[in-house]
C-alpha cells in the first residue's frame, strides 16, 4: 500500500516530478557518455601502445637492458616456430636493435636502429600504413632506411638522401654505415618518430657481424588480451632464462591509467549525482511541506514514523527509477552510434597526435558500468530523500492537523 | 462485532484527571485547557461545545494522544496514554482511536475504498477480512456506489462519511471527531450526525465530538460545555 501511495504521490505534481526525473536522465546520460568517451580515448591509447609500440609480448636477453647490449642475442629455435604458429597468436616477428647516433650533413641525434623482417613487421606494427613518403622497403641493392617525419625535419633530409648511423658492434667497436632513405613515416607518437629508424634485418646483422638468424627482440601480437598471462608463460618456456614481458609491464603508465580509470569516472559520476541530489532534496522538501496536513492525518490515524519515512524515500526512489533507465537508454544509444562512427577530434585539436593519441575516438562502455551507474543513481536518491523524509518525521501531528 | 458490556456495567473508555494544557503564546501563556476532569463510558454519544477558543480542539487532541498535556493524565481504555512513548502512542492510536477532522481527512491519492482499507492494512489485517469490512462500512455510510472515487470526486458530506467509515475501520474503542460538520451545509450536517448516532446505537461505538452547531448539539445524549478551558456544565439528555 505504501508502495502504491508513494507511486501515486509522485504523479500529483506531474511537471515537477518529470522535471526531476528528466534531470536525473540528463545527468546520467551526460555522465555515462563522458565515461564512454574517456574510455574510448584510453582504448586508442592502449591500441597504440600494443599495435604500434610494444606488441602484447616481448622477449629479450636478460642482459639486453636499457643500454641495449648488442651482444645480448637470442637464437631462433624450433619451439619458437611452433609457438608463433598457434591460433592464439596473431602475428610475431624478430628484430635486431641497436642504439647509436644518426647524422646528416646538417644535424645529428640519438637513435635506435631496428633491423626488421619487412613483411612480418607490416603485420606487427602498422609501420607500412604509417608511411607518408617513399615506399615500404622497396627491393634495392644498397642499404636502406625508413625514418620518421620528425627526424627528417630535424636532420633536414629528404627521400633518397643518405644518413649515417653509427653504433658499436658486438665486439664493442664503433661502426658507421651510410643508409639511403627510401621511406618516411609518421606515427601518432612524435617522440618515437624522432628516434626510431627501420632497416632490413639481414643488413643490420651484417653490419653488426652477427648471424642473420639471431635477434635482440622477439615480439608477439595475440588474438585476445585475455590470455596474456598464459601465453607469456608459454613464451618463457620457448626461451628459457630470458626476460619475457607483457605490454602492461612494458608500459606501466598505460596500465596505471586504466586501473585508475574507474576511480576517476566514478568521481565524475559522483559529482553529477551530487548536483542532482540538490535538486532532489529541494523537490522532495517541497513535496513534504505541501503535504504537512496530510502527513499529520496519516500520523493521527496510526501511520508510524518508519512508514512515513519509507513513503517519502520511495517517492524519491521512484523518481530515480523513472529517470535513470531513460538516461541510460539514451546514453547507450548515443554511445552505440558514436561507437560505430567515431568522433574525429583532429578538427578540434592538433595536440592529440603529439601525445600518441589517435584522433578518432570510439566511445565504448561495458554493460556492467551501466548497472553501476544506475545503482549509484538509486543510492543517491535514497540518500537525497533522507533529509526531506526526516523533515516529515519532525512534523507534529497536532500542528499539522490544526493547519486547515 | 465488538462485545460491549452495555446494559450491565459499562466500561470506562476515557478517564482524564486534572488535565491542563498551557500554550506559550506570543505575549502571555494561554491556558487552553485548565484542570479538566472527564469520564466517558463505553457507548456514550457526547458533544463538547463552547465558544471559539474555549479549548474544544485542544481537549480532543489531548484525549487522542495527538498532543501532550502540560499536567494531568489521560487513561484511555485502561492505558495511561500520557505515559506512552511517541512510537507506542502512534501504535495505540492505530488500534484504539478513530479520528474525524473538520476537513481534509482523506489521502487524496487513494479511493474511498482504499482510504477505509488503509488503516486496517496498517494494522496488518488479512486482505479478505479487510475487503469484507470495507464493503460493510461503505454500505453503512451509504457510499457503496462511490467506492472507487478519489476524495476530489466526492462532495464534502461524502468525504466526511468516508472519514467516519475510516475512523471505524480499525474497530477503535472511541471515535474522536473535531467539528466534523463544520464544513457541511445543514442537510449534510444532519445526515452525518444521524449516521454517527445510528452507528453509536447499532454498533455501540463511543463517540466524542466537538461542535458549534445547535442542531448537532440536539442529537447528542450528553453535552459538555467548555469555557476558557474549563468544564462549566455537563448535562445528560434522555
Ligand atoms: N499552537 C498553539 N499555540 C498557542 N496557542 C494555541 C495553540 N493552539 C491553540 N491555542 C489557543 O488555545 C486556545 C484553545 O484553542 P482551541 O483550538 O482548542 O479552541 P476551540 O474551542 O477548538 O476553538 P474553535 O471553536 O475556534 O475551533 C485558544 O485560545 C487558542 O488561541
Ligand atoms: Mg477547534
Amino acid at each position: 500500500m505504501i508502495l502504491s501511495i508513494a507511486w501515486r504521490n509522485i504523479w500529483r505534481n506531474k511537471t515537477r516530478s518529470l522535471l526531476v526525473a528528466g534531470s536525473i536522465a540528463l545527468g546520467l546520460w551526460a555522465g555515462a557518455f563522458v565515461m564512454s568517451f574517456a574510455w574510448g580515448l584510453y582504448q586508442n591509447n592502449i591500441h597504440d601502445v600494443i599495435y604500434r609500440q610494444y606488441s602484447h609480448l616481448q622477449v629479450h636477453h636478460t642482459s639486453f637492458g636499457p643500454d641495449m647490449d648488442p651482444a645480448a642475442l637470442l637464437e631462433d629455435n624450433p619451439h619458437w616456430q611452433t609457438f608463433r604458429m598457434q591460433p592464439e597468436v596473431r602475428s610475431a616477428t624478430t628484430r635486431l636493435m641497436v642504439g647509436g647516433m644518426v647524422r646528416s650533413g646538417t644535424g645529428a641525434g640519438a637513435c635506435v636502429l631496428l633491423g626488421v623482417v619487412p613483411f612480418e613487421e607490416a603485420k606487427q606494427t602498422e609501420l607500412k600504413s604509417m608511411l607518408i613518403q617513399g615506399r615500404y622497403f622497396p627491393k634495392v641493392k644498397s642499404p636502406q632506411v625508413l625514418i620518421g617525419e620528425k627526424l627528417a625535419h630535424k636532420l633536414k633530409v629528404k627521400l633518397q638522401q643518405k644518413i649515417v648511423v653509427s653504433f658499436s658492434d658486438t665486439g664493442g667497436n664503433i661502426t658507421a654505415s651510410a643508409l639511403r632513405i627510401t621511406g618516411i613515416y609518421r606515427s601518432r607518437n612524435t617522440a618515437l618518430d624522432e628516434r626510431l629508424l627501420f632497416t632490413e634485418k639481414p643488413m643490420l646483422a651484417a653490419m653488426l657481424g652477427v648471424d642473420s638468424n639471431s635477434f635482440h627482440q622477439a615480439v608477439v601480437l595475440l588474438q585476445e588480451d585475455s590470455n596474456l598471462e598464459s601465453l607469456q608463460a608459454g613464451l618463457l618456456r620457448v626461451f628459457p632464462g630470458t626476460l619475457v614481458q607483457n605490454w602492461k609491464q612494458l608500459s606501466p603508465e598505460t596500465d596505471l591509467i586504466i586501473s585508475s580509470f574507474d576511480l576517476y569516472m566514478y568521481i565524475v559520476i559522483g559529482i553529477i549525482l551530487l548536483a542532482l541530489s540538490f535538486g532532489i532534496v529541494n523537490t522532495m522538501l517541497m513535496a513534504v511541506l505541501e503535504r504537512v496536513r496530510e502527513i499529520g492525518v496519516l500520523q493521527s490515524v496510526g501511520m508510524n514514523k518508519r512508514r512515513i519515512f519509507l513513503m517519502i524515500m520511495l517517492e524519491t526512489v521512484y523518481l530515480s527509477l523513472l529517470g535513470s533507465p531513460v538516461g541510460l537508454f539514451f546514453a547507450w544509444l548515443s554511445i552505440y552510434y558514436t561507437g560505430i562512427y567515431g568522433i574525429d577530434l583532429s578538427k578540434f585539436s592538433e595536440g592529440f597526435t603529439q601525445y600518441g593519441f589517435s584522433a578518432v575516438v570510439h566511445p565504448v562502455l561495458d554493460t556492467s558500468r551501466y548497472y553501476i551507474i544506475g545503482l549509484m543513481s538509486i543510492i543517491t536518491a535514497i540518500l537525497a530523500s533522507a533529509y526531506p523524509a526526516f523533515r516529515a518525521l519532525q512534523l507534529k501531528p497536532v500542528d499539522a492537523v490544526r493547519k486547515i | 462485532m465488538e462485545t460491549t458490556e452495555a446494559g450491565t456495567q459499562a466500561a470506562t473508555v476515557i478517564d482524564a484527571h486534572e488535565l491542563s494544557k498551557i500554550y506559550n503564546g506570543r505575549q502571555v501563556p494561554v491556558k487552553a485547557i485548565d484542570g479538566v476532569h472527564l469520564h466517558i463510558e463505553e457507548g456514550e454519544f457526547t458533544a463538547i461545545v463552547g465558544p471559539s477558543g474555549s479549548g474544544k480542539s485542544t481537549l480532543l487532541h489531548l484525549i487522542g494522544g495527538l498532543d501532550v498535556p502540560s499536567s494531568g493524565n489521560v487513561v484511555l481504555a485502561g492505558t495511561e496514554i500520557t505515559k506512552l512513548s511517541e512510537n507506542k502512542l502512534i501504535d495505540f492510536r492505530l488500534h484504539h482511536i478513530g479520528f474525524v477532522f473538520q476537513a481534509y481527512n482523506l489521502v487524496p491519492v487513494l479511493t474511498a475504498r482504499e482510504n477505509i482499507g488503509f488503516v486496517m492494512q496498517l494494522q496488518g489485517i488479512a486482505k479478505d477480512v479487510r475487503e469484507k469490512r470495507v464493503q460493510e462500512l461503505l454500505a453503512q455510510v451509504g457510499l457503496t456506489d462511490k467506492a472507487d472515487c478519489k476524495p476530489a470526486k466526492l462532495s464534502g458530506g461524502q468525504q466526511q462519511r468516508v472519514a467516519v467509515a475510516r475512523a471505524l475501520a480499525s474497530r477503535p474503542r472511541i471515535v474522536l471527531a473535531d467539528e466534523p460538520t463544520a464544513n457541511l451545509d445543514s442537510v449534510n450536517a444532519g445526515n452525518l450526525l444521524d449516521l454517527m448516532a445510528r452507528l453509536n446505537r447499532e454498533e455501540h461505538i463511543t463517540f466524542l465530538f466537538s461542535t458549534h452547531d445547535p442542531r448537532v448539539i440536539e442529537k447528542a445524549r450528553r453535552v459538555i460545555t467548555l469555557v476558557d478551558g474549563r468544564v462549566v456544565s455537563d448535562q445528560h439528555h434522555a
